[in-house]
């Protein structure tokens, strides 16, 4: 019942805006700015034969609260440096093994609110993050961005794209512009864009009318050896489409109501 | 950096800086003197070569907040027929296990009986119990080696490499070879502040370092240490030997401490004789007396001394920390061109730093101060704990602020931590009878700093094991078809995937598709694969869809077309979700076999074994030859059939505690026999290794 009226509240907020570029990107920046979160949280990589034995980082990203109990949506990829290089490890016959602990989410207040992982699909490069303490109310969560399938871009259109600008500007929401350059239709889906931010997954891009595209990810492919060289790995940074996104995040409110 | 003020008692004599020339006797007597030669060295080799031994030392070292283990290698000397060799503290100083392979090919376990890093020295003892021989100990004697000269025959022994126990022979190349201050520092300490190196053209290499140089008598001259441009360097015999039968007899080494800084004289000093103050530190026996720097030391406890050169400092510094702890000495100095003199009574020399231990619910490696390491961080007192090494995942990383290497805490819970020893303690208080982590609020210093933190404690959260998405698979291995092979093979140029594998028993094998068949049209779409990339693109596109689809597959068989119906399934890669044990004991995780390791393999389905996963390194069971891979059939002759019987034998070994535990292992097409020797005693063996420590 409680994800119910979470998406009912998020669909009610859902509208379109109009008129000039630069005004909706302001207007979407007033409103969604904040719902683009950092967050932080430890990886170990561990592989038979790394001669340091176990490593351990602290690693940083940017996620876009999508529900109004705090769910996130990550790149998997920012989460977890090795998502989706089995392939590439198997034809080196190296499985190394990642996890992920100490996950948590900053507000705009610099509070920190520890979370977990409820589902993550490295197919589609997306983890979703579930506050753990989202029964308390005295936590607030910024307005969540409603992914919807239906919503689709061409080729040239421009994107308004929202993230941060990170700790050396005490974490000021920023907002940019980007181009679609290309529609991948095979295996699925996805937006070729030049990139608004130079680093920013994890956030989302929006059709100038302020409805929500998708998320940027990362797109890794092992490339099959033409050379003795054996596999490469190519990525890319995309935007998976809204309709992904709301079946995944379908799945993933069941995955944490299930961890419950 | 810390230039330690010793003692000796033998050190009237000077530099070898004008050695006298020894030739050998034998090369001026003729060809007949190379039988003699021979002989000589046969019974010189004969004396000691019995008792040399090759180490296999499993160490330990403080990085990323961790204690890490290490394998190295080296040489040994046995000194007494109780079990007692000699070898360098670099060796076997921070082992956590020794194990010792003796000239005859016996194996039996050592520990450290003591260690001294500042001579680079370590007494270490055979657990003769474990000898099945019952052959008294081979040993070996030491010579003098004061009365070495240059030119010397002399034979290093050892095992190069970790390999067997070999030979080579040189000439001694200088009997007081010096290295520029602080070139081996161990542990904190300047090792060339003691010691003057016995310099030999032998060959020596890796692994060589704790073995003998031998004169032609058959005696132990030095313990090889250094090599550099071909030269070997030896620790001198004499100086090895005091301080060997020390840790014999106390199981550490006394030495003296005054607070001098001392070097060279500046050539332009209108002084002959003496050895120049460099500095004084606070609060020393030297301050004490009221030496200063510039004052020129003439004679120590009677003794003359004198610092005209580089290689007469370490003689000056043996003399000071061979003097007896607490004796009243008197020091004769020059200051303004007076001769003066002063009295001062010597004290215990710390070590230069603490050992590194593990606080595993702090994430972090710590360590004591000792007099030295408090005077480098400026501080007035040895109280507080200095971090070492920090886990990136650990609570002291996670703390807000985050504990760094080189803090030093100084009080938790408003409690003053006076050493590790007591922060061991009250971290212990904290953590009774809690589960998890819990916060602490700590106050550490950083440079003049001193900042408050929230620290928790305890177990570190576990890590996530979020739900993954499942997505269909194509378990087999396919290949584009490029114009150049459909021409061969005469099929039509449209391209094409070719099967070269099936999985047997997975999805597509059920719909009867084969290898070699080209499947030309999917889902009623033709195929056109001519590149690698196309083929990729074939599968990605499988994963893109619904499992339980039931697709229509258009395939060519030996010209024929043929159409047949693949139901999509989920991932055939189990292995993510595979039962798996993590073996602690014996430090392995293994897992049960997939489908696809058992196809990948050609493993017959009745084939009952786990894979091993991971091997912890150094340890036990990768020193035995286990590696990421095997497939373990067996353990002490019990059959692994899966995990849980994995774990019942691992519980049932933890019991019986035998010496050795043999694995049964496939590894490629060959089986093989495992031998580990698994360290029951782990915890005991490093509190015994911690608790040892010079000086204190």
């Amino acid at each position: 019942m409680k994800i119910g009226l979470s998406l009912l509240a998020c669909a009610i907020a859902l509208k379109s805006f109009a008129g000039p570029l630069e005004d909706n990107a302001r207007r979407l920046l007033a409103e969604y700015g904040e719902s683009v979160v950092s967050f932080r949280a430890v990886v170990r990589v561990e592989a038979p034969g790394m001669t340091r034995g176990p490593q351990e980082r602290e690693i940083t990203g940017w996620g876009t609260v999508v529900a109004s109990n705090g769910l996130t949506v990550v790149s998997a990829t920012s989460l977890s440096p090795l998502s989706g290089l089995t392939e590439a490890f198997e034809m080196t016959g190296v499985r190394p093994t990642t996890s992920v602990s100490q996950i948590r989410i900053r507000q705009k207040d610099g509070n920190e609110i520890p979370a977990r992982q409820v589902l993550t699909d490295d197919e589609l490069d997306v983890t979703f993050l579930l506050p753990e303490n989202r029964e308390d109310r005295s936590i607030s969560w910024p307005k969540p961005v409603v992914f919807t399938a239906g919503v689709r871009a061409q080729v040239f259109d421009t994107l308004i794209g929202l993230a941060g600008t990170g700790e050396m500007f005490g974490w000021l929401p920023a907002v940019g512009s980007a181009q679609v350059n290309g529609v991948v239709e095979r295996p699925r889906r996805m937006y070729l864009i030049t990139r608004p931010f130079s680093n920013a997954v994890g956030t989302p891009l929006f059709l100038p009318d302020g409805r929500p595209l998708g998320l940027a990810v990362v797109r890794r492919e092992t490339m099959p050896g033409r050379t003795s060289r054996g596999p490469q790995v190519q990525q890319a940074v995309v935007v998976l489409p809204a309709e992904d996104l709301a079946e995944m995040m379908t799945r993933a409110m069941k995955a944490a109501e299930a961890g419950n | 950096m810390l230039v330690v003020t010793g003692c000796g008692r033998t050190t009237s004599q000077h530099a070898d800086t004008k050695p006298e020339m020894a030739l050998p006797a034998q090369l001026e007597q003729g060809a007949e003197i190379s039988v003699g030669l021979a002989r000589d060295m046969e019974r010189a080799i004969s004396r000691v070569y019995p008792a040399i031994v090759r180490l296999d030392v499993i160490s330990e070292q403080a990085a990323d907040g961790r204690m890490k283990k290490e394998r190295g290698f080296g040489s040994g000397v046995i000194i007494r027929s109780d079990g007692y060799l000699i070898t360098n503290h670099h060796v076997a100083g921070r082992a956590r296990r020794i194990r010792c392979r003796l000239a005859s090919g016996e194996e039996v376990e050592g520990r450290i009986v003591g260690t001294d890093p500042l001579a680079d020295v370590t007494v270490v003892r055979l657990d003769l119990e474990q000898r099945k021989s019952a052959e008294p100990l081979p040993t070996a004697e030491f010579g003098d080696s004061d009365a070495l000269r240059v030119g010397d025959i002399v034979l290093a022994m050892g095992s190069p490499g970790g390999v067997s126990q070999s030979v080579t022979r040189g000439i001694v190349s200088n009997t007081a070879l010096i290295l520029p201050s602080g070139t081996l520092t161990l542990d904190g300490e300047n090792v060339g502040s003691l010691v003057r190196w016995i310099a030999h053209d032998a060959q020596i290499f890796g692994g060589n370092s704790g073995g003998p140089l031998v004169d032609m008598q058959g005696r132990i001259v030095g313990i090889n240490e250094i090599a550099f441009a071909g030269i070997g360097g030896a620790i001198p015999g004499n100086l090895a030997r005091s301080i060997a039968e020390q840790i014999i007899e106390k199981g550490r080494v006394d030495r003296s401490w005054i607070g001098l800084i001392t070097q060279t004289r500046p050539k332009s000093l209108p002084v002959e004789k003496g050895v120049l103050v460099a500095s004084v530190m606070p609060d020393s026996p030297a301050e004490e007396a009221d030496l200063r720097p510039g004052d020129i030391l003439l004679s120590y406890d009677g003794v003359e001394v004198d610092g005209s050169m580089p290689e007469d400092l370490p003689l000056f510094n043996v003399l000071v920390v061979s003097t007896p702890i607490g004796k009243e000495v008197v020091v004769k100095y020059l200051r303004d061109g007076e001769e003066r003199e002063a009295r001062l009574r010597t004290r215990r020399r710390e070590p230069a730093r603490g050992r590194d231990r593990l606080l595993r619910s702090w994430g972090v490696t710590a360590q004591d101060f000792t007099l030295f390491s408090a005077m480098a961080y400026l501080r007035e007192s040895t109280d507080g704990v200095i971090v070492s090494s920090v886990s990136a995942g650990g609570p002291a990383a996670q703390a807000e602020p985050p504990i760094q290497p080189g803090d030093v805490i100084i009080a938790v819970e408003g409690e003053t931590v006076v050493n590790l020893e007591a922060l061991e303690k009250k971290t212990e208080k904290i953590l009774e009878g809690r589960v998890g982590a819990h916060p602490v609020l700590v106050a550490f210093e950083r440079g003049r700093s001193r900042f408050l933190s929230v620290v928790r404690i305890g177990q570190p959260p576990r890590p996530d094991r979020p739900e993954r998405t499942k997505r269909p698979d194509f378990p087999a291995v396919v290949q584009a078809v490029p114009t150049s092979l459909a021409e061969v093979l005469g099929l039509p140029d449209t391209g094409g995937i070719r099967v070269a594998y099936v999985f047997p028993g997975l999805s597509v094998d059920q719909a009867g598709i084969q290898t070699d068949d080209i499947i030309i049209s999917f889902d009623g779409v033709p195929v056109r694969a001519r590149r690698p990339e196309d083929a990729m693109q074939f599968v990605r596109q499988i994963r893109a869809r619904k499992s339980g689809s039931v697709i229509p597959v258009e395939l060519l068989r030996k010209g024929e077309k043929i159409r047949v119906e693949l139901t999509l399934a989920e991932s055939m890669d189990a292995a993510a979700e595979a039962d798996r044990y993590e073996a602690r004991l014996l430090d392995f995780d293994a897992r049960a076999l997939t489908l696809q390791d058992r196809a990948l393999r050609k493993l017959p389905d009745d084939f009952k074994a786990l894979l091993v996963e991971r091997v912890e390194e150094a340890s036990a069971s990768e020193l035995a030859g286990l590696r990421t891979g095997d497939l373990l059939i067996s353990i002490a002759g019990r059959p692994i059939s899966d995990t849980a019987a994995l774990e019942e034998i691992v519980k049932a070994l933890e019991k019986e505690r035998p010496r050795y535990v043999v694995l049964f292992v496939r590894r490629g097409v060959n089986t093989m026999y495992l031998e580990v020797e698994p360290d029951w005693n782990r915890d005991h063996t490093v509190s015994q290794v911690t608790g040892l420590e010079i000086g204190q």
